[in-house]
């Protein structure tokens, strides 16, 4: 699977599919405070960024993907997920 | 930054401009060809209607654009600045005041506003016709809006540097909630969007539920792109239900967009590799440009502070780095405040000056400046690199001031300069009463060294105590007075005020008014200042509504039609003067005994045994006025005894000038500081009270036998004035002990003091010495004792209560002697 899971980190590679949200919701339920390494991410689907906005998850690493580090980096880092 | 401090820094500007405004429009109806005015009236609307749209303060937004659209046609020659116009744009800057009141206080400006901003819209459309608009447009100019109108988030926007001077696309896409199920992946879909410049994802309702539905799509997105429209059209073709385009384009000004060229060069040339010489004087030159462009282009002192701030530091570590990211950040400011409206006119001619400046050292260049290519960003910046920005010609003028600026290095970065702190008020007042306190204690030290001497018999320790003790003494004062330098503050503080106050009330009325203020470069103490300005306000308005005559009346006078009213303020010997002058028609003391009279003041006798400076005097009695028809202005006469109440509470004194048919001229004379008072210490029937020392005229010791009886009220001859006397214990109601003077002798010792106009006798049982006091105010149950200004400490601990002379004579029923012997009393500061 694409989005793995590392004690309180998620690691998502590669491009992670909306398949992954169930086991997401569930790990995000049991830790409050995980972060997301998104070193290796290529592109998540909208239903997981949902998951990680809701749940103001912080991130770690970042994505060789210009996409996801100029966009998607920053609704996440900034509380709320809101930029504006 | 938080939306609070957005919001502060908002008000801050926003009242800033309401002042400027409003003070350069009273200048623009003096002269209406002033075209230097008339450009800064139409800045303070011009950018207060730019930056009350950033927080959706539509009612302000509206009024403001109706004004400046008023001044447009102004500035167009469509239309005539007369007394309506101006009228009405004070009006509008009055209501957007009050509402930032409210916003400040409250958080929100009531629904009823929008009512008000149309009726203030509908007084603009009746002066400028249709050129005014009804309603007002964004920030940002919707070219051909593809939906009805611009959304909020996109003037937001508009501050990005990249976005400058391209037609633009926004993007609203509000993908379905079941979307997820059709197989829609949403992000995959903005991930396509090409040239794009911004996006933010937001979460829709439905996520305050703790675990929400993960496959229902919440989320919106709002995007930015330079890709052309049939290009985005195509890309989201399919999801067209869900999105809403919006062409739009963000005019940051020529100016602005140099400004923010020559700064963002700066911070690319710092980042060119140098040798370490080379590069101290390159960081210098370029601090000093910054600083320069900075300082001449009229941009908000706070930006240039943190500049500055930054640049010192930098300057010292060589550190190049916070000084390329501090240029970044004034662009930032720079692209915000262009955002808000604000023209950078001054620019042009700041860069022209800096080419003109003289060479001081070796010119160096920048290297960036002779290149081509975007600078380089730190990385805590978050704005995407743009290939936009590259691509775009510069503006003609900047192509030809941008050498310039390389070729000739400008002055370096003046040393001397001052700084300005931005501190809270309560510090200083709290700094201020501990260096009061500080004075106070100081008054323990000579008692102890007595007690040294005296009690403990340590002549030794008695003079130590007290050599130490004038050095504490020094540094207290010393202290007490750099802290007092602190408050300082100009009386134009309190001036300022009157040219709309005066145009106003005179417009009211129909009178004709030239104002005249000198002196509002005078300063003296916060409190003082702010003090004296009810009372002002009060006899200005007396003035106008009273004593200026209308136009025609002043004309058969033989007096000009324009009446004039004169406000002066001076410093005098550790005294504030103030004065309010004007050409009216003066104080009719046979009036003024006849009101006195019908207002059932005094008996008609009582009445015409005044002279007729103590029947001038009268206004300033409570519950007094001349004029019959009572007016919403001047009122009931209650103002003129505020003033006195007033001036006195501040140990303060009013000399009263008036001449039949001439005018009148009422001076406030005023201590310059209030912190520290110093009193004379005065004893009767074995207890201490205070005096207002600047109270005392003098001190004197009268043989019993010189007292005489006036009416029922005791009197005494000193130097051919009479002067009424008051027993200090009988005013108090202290229990009274028979007792002589040591020597056996039947004098009595007196006090003189100055009290309203006149001079009233205090007997007292002895003098002590003169202290300095930290007056407090009595408080509690105490607050409505009347006759005390307040209490305070003495060195040896006791308490010691000082007098409100004026209200104890008040309580006695004796009213202070004029002095008698001048008919028309010439004004004399001297005399305090």
């Amino acid at each position: 699977m694409p989005t793995q899971y590392d004690g309180d980190t998620i690691v998502m590679k590669g491009v992670c599919a909306i398949e992954d949200v169930d086991e997401l919701m569930k790990y995000l339920q049991e830790h409050p405070h995980a972060r997301v390494d998104l070193t290796g991410c290529e592109h998540m689907h909208t239903a997981l960024l949902q998951l990680l906005m809701h749940h103001r998850v912080s991130v770690l690493g970042n994505s060789y993907s210009p996409f996801i580090w100029k966009w998607v980096t920053p609704m996440l880092a900034a509380p709320g997920g809101s930029g504006c | 930054m938080n939306d609070e401090a957005v919001l502060e820094r908002f008000l801050e500007e926003a009242y800033d401009l309401l002042s400027e405004g409003g003070r350069a429009l009273l200048e623009l109806e003096r002269s209406p060809t002033d075209v230097a005015h008339l450009d800064t009236v139409f800045r303070a609307f011009h950018t207060l209607k730019g930056s009350s749209a950033l927080f959706d303060l539509k009612p302000i937004t509206r009024v403001v654009h109706a004004g400046e659209d008023l001044l447009h046609l102004v500035r167009e020659g469509q239309a005539q600045l007369s007394g309506n116009e101006v009228d009405l744009l004070l009006s509008v800057l009055d209501q957007v005041k009050s509402w930032l009141g409210l916003l400040e206080h409250h958080g929100s400006i009531p629904p009823a506003a929008n009512e008000t901003a149309a009726e203030l819209i509908e007084r603009a459309r009746s002066l400028g016709g249709d050129a005014i608009a009804a309603e007002a447009v964004p920030g940002v100019v919707a070219l051909r809006p593809t939906a009805n109108e611009t959304p909020d988030w996109l003037k937001f926007t508009s501050h990005i540097p990249e976005f400058v001077g391209h037609a633009l696309i926004g993007i609203e896409y509000t993908p379905d909630p079941g979307c997820f199920f059709a197989g829609d992946d949403p992000l995959r879909l903005m991930s396509l969007v090409p040239s794009l410049l911004y996006l933010r994802v937001v979460e829709d309702a439905g996520a305050a539920d703790e675990h929400p539905d993960p496959f229902q799509c919440r989320l919106r997105f709002r995007a930015v792109t330079a890709a052309p429209l049939a290009e985005v059209r195509q890309l989201l073709a399919y999801a067209s239900e869900q999105v809403k385009l919006y062409e739009f384009s963000v005019g940051l000004g020529a100016e602005a967009d140099l400004a923010i060229r020559v700064l963002q060069e700066i911070s690319a040339s710092l980042g060119e590799p140098a040798e370490e010489s080379v590069q101290g004087a390159r960081l210098a030159a370029n601090v000093a440009l910054a600083d320069n462009v900075l300082r001449a282009s009229g941009f908000p002192l706070q930006w240039l502070q943190e500049f500055r701030r930054i640049a010192d530091l930098a300057l010292l570590q060589q550190d190049e780095v916070s000084v390329q990211r501090a240029a970044l950040r004034i662009v930032d400011h720079i692209a915000e405040a262009s955002r808000c409206g604000m023209r950078m006119s001054m620019l042009p001619q700041a860069i022209g000056r800096l080419s003109r400046a003289p060479v001081g050292r070796p010119t160096l260049q920048p290297p960036a400046l002779a290149r081509s290519g975007a600078p380089p960003r730190p990385a805590d910046l978050q704005l995407p690199p743009s290939d936009a920005l590259k691509e775009a010609a510069p503006p003609q003028h900047a192509a030809a001031a941008l050498p310039k600026i390389g070729v000739e290095k400008p002055a370096p970065a003046d040393d001397s300069r001052s700084r300005a702190y931005k501190v809270d008020e309560s510090r200083i007042d709290a700094l201020l009463s501990l260096a009061g306190e500080l004075l106070v204690v100081r008054n323990a030290f000579p008692y102890l060294s007595r007690r040294a001497d005296g009690v403990f018999k340590v002549p030794q320790l008695a003079r130590e105590i007290k050599d130490q003790a004038s050095n504490l003494s020094r540094i207290a004062e010393n202290f007490h007075h750099a802290v007092m330098q602190l408050r300082i503050i100009p009386l134009s503080h309190v001036f300022d005020r009157f040219p709309r106050l005066v145009r106003d009330i005179s417009r009211q009325l129909g009178k004709q008014v030239a104002l005249e203020i000198e002196g509002g470069d005078t300063e003296a103490d916060k409190s003082t200042v702010e003090k004296l300005a009810e009372p002002l306000i009060h006899i200005v308005r007396n003035s106008l509504d009273h004593g200026l005559e209308a136009p025609d009346e002043r004309v058969n006078a033989g007096k000009p039609a324009q009446g004039r009213i004169r406000i002066r303020a001076q410093q005098e010997r550790g005294t504030l003067i103030v004065s309010i002058e004007d050409d009216g028609r003066g104080i009719d003391p046979v009036k003024m005994r006849a009101t006195a009279v019908k207002r059932g003041l005094m008996s008609h006798d009582a009445a015409n045994q005044l002279s007729d400076q103590e029947a001038r005097a009268l206004i300033f009695r409570a519950g007094f006025s001349t004029r019959d028809a009572i007016t919403d202005l001047s009122g009931r006469g209650v103002g003129m005894d505020v003033v006195r109440t007033v001036v006195e509470a501040c140990h303060g004194s009013i000399q009263l000038e008036s001449n039949l048919g001439a005018g009148t001229r009422i001076a406030l004379c005023m201590p310059l500081s209030m912190a520290v008072t110093r009193v004379l210490l005065v004893e009767a029937e074995a207890a201490i009270f205070g005096v207002p020392f600047d109270l005392v005229r003098e001190t004197v010791h009268i043989e019993r036998s010189a007292l005489a009886c006036v009416r029922g009220a005791q009197v005494v001859m000193i130097r051919d004035r009479v002067v009424p006397l008051v027993w200090l214990r009988d005013a108090l109601d202290l229990p009274h002990v028979a007792r002589k003077n040591a020597d056996g002798s039947e004098r009595l010792k007196v006090l003189l003091a100055r009290v309203g106009s006149g001079e009233v006798g205090v007997v007292v049982d002895s003098f002590h010495e003169a202290v300095e006091v930290m007056l407090r105010p009595l408080e509690g149950p105490l607050a409505a004792l009347r006759g005390y200004l307040g209490s305070s400490l003495l060195g040896d601990g006791r308490a010691l209560l000082v007098l409100n002379l004026s209200e104890l004579i008040d309580q006695a029923h004796i009213g202070p002697a004029s002095n008698q012997n001048h008919k028309e009393e010439r004004f004399d500061a001297h005399s305090v």
